[in-house]
């Protein structure tokens, strides 16, 4: 069953790829739509290129360290709102106002702000804290009531009510919030490289393969920045359901 | 010393408890028995402080009120080992195993609390009640799901741990309380 989805899917691709291929060439115009083909090939030259994977490195690390800025600050607060209501009451203007303003309106805010080295890691942060603050809170605030008596019965103090109680709340919400996090942080992190015209980032390369039509290189870019996406979101995603497994065996 | 003085409480305008009296002494064993809706699972929730009296007063020192509540209420992606030592920071792991040995098959002890049956589960939660080591145990059904040899040795487990505690029981069965050597208040 699961190798008949799979070869679905990969069907499902190579009828996408001929799609693409066909209308390429019933455009005809290489520069403006480029063939899967031409992409290709931009792909394996960018592969040989050395200073394609310090342009990978740049934007990746720096998105990679808002996202965990942004999980790390929505963690915390998150679990300060699911505790204390004030706390969540007094959070309330700043999450509406980060998840409701579009992210372009605040890169070009943040432009005012922050250096356009750190623009990217910035954007990362406003755009991944929300997401896993509401899910953090969502989490506790979903916690069976009955065992949150039970560790008043038993006196549990806080370190344990999280491992105990609220982690097995929470785990289902956090991993999904993760999952979209991750891809909104390398979405939002690229548009903030792109509109910052970051040095040697993955968004400079796009913008300036836009400005000369070079539309087989802005495909290229772009698909090595999805798939650092995916491959980040897997390993953190694994990474982090291993450390669930391993405080559950403690 | 448990004191319960003049204690009335509804729900939705039903009274379920009205003017009751229990006072319990260090070491006394009482079984509360009576018909479903009586209001013996009520005197648990009020004595663990789940519940506010609507009139009267509760006398008792919550911090020194273990309890098996009527659900298991266990942390089900932990182990048997995880749940007992959960309610005692300064517990050894010794302990908590010598407790769950009496009461769980040895190579069930480290395996997730969600891969146990209703009685297993039930076990634990009375393992983790006695590992807590308090001055009072409130036992609400405390042999539900367990099959009547299990019933035995589990409440010779129970009567071993606490010796001169003071023993809540809630049951409607008489023979459970008499396996505890409770006294029995018909409510």
């Amino acid at each position: 069953m699961k190798n008949k989805r799979l070869l679905g899917k990969v069907a499902a691709v190579a009828v996408a790829l001929l799609l693409w291929q066909a209308a390429a060439i019933w455009v005809d115009m290489r520069y403006l739509f480029a063939a899967p083909s031409d992409v290709l090939k931009t792909l394996l030259s960018l592969f040989g290129d050395a200073g394609t994977w310090g342009v990978l490195w740049r934007s990746c690390h720096k998105i990679i360290l808002g996202f965990l800025i942004g999980l790390l600050l929505g963690a915390a607060l998150g679990i300060l709102a699911g505790r204390f209501s004030a706390v969540e009451i007094f959070l309330w203007p700043y999450m509406v106002t980060v998840k409701s303003v579009p992210v372009a309106s605040f890169i070009v805010i943040a432009l005012i702000w922050v250096k356009t080295a750190v623009l990217s890691t910035f954007i990362s942060v406003l755009i991944v804290l929300p997401i896993i603050y509401n899910n953090i809170l969502g989490g506790i605030r979903g916690a069976d009531r009955k065992m949150t008596e039970m560790a008043d019965v038993f006196s549990l103090p806080l370190g344990r009510r999280l491992l105990y109680i609220w982690m097995p709340a929470v785990k289902p919400f956090l991993l999904s919030a993760v999952h979209s996090a991750a891809g909104l942080a390398f979405k939002s992190g690229v548009a903030a490289e792109v509109i910052g015209l970051q040095n040697g980032t993955v968004g400079e390369m796009i913008h300036y393969a836009r400005l000369h039509f070079e539309s087989a290189e802005l495909f290229a870019w772009t698909i090595l920045i999805v798939v650092m996406s995916a491959l980040f979101e897997r390993v953190f995603s694994a990474t982090l359901r291993g450390s669930f497994a391993g405080l559950e065996r403690l | 010393m448990i004191k319960f003085n003049n204690v009335s409480k509804s729900f939705e305008g039903k009274q379920v408890l009205e003017r009751f009296n229990l006072t319990l002494l260090e070491g006394d064993r009482v079984c509360l028995m009576g018909p479903s809706g009586c209001g013996k699972t009520t005197v648990g929730n009020l004595l663990l402080g789940i519940l506010s009296p609507d009139e009267g007063e509760i006398f008792a020192n919550r911090d020194d009120i273990a309890a098996v509540f009527q659900e298991d209420r266990l942390c089900e992606d932990f182990s048997a080992l995880s749940n007992c030592r959960m309610v005692r920071p300064d517990m050894s792991a010794p302990y908590a195993l010598s407790v769950l040995s009496k009461l769980l098959p040895a190579e069930d002890i480290h395996k997730p609390v969600r891969t146990f049956s209703g009685g297993m589960k039930r076990r634990v939660a009375i393992a983790r009640a006695l590992c807590a080591d308090r001055k009072i145990l409130l036992l609400d059904e405390p042999f539900s799901g367990l099959d009547g040899d299990t019933k035995e040795s589990v409440a010779a487990t129970i009567c071993e741990h606490c010796h001169g505690k003071t023993l809540l029981m809630i049951s409607h069965d008489r023979r459970e309380a008499e396996l505890l050597g409770a006294e029995i208040i018909e409510m």
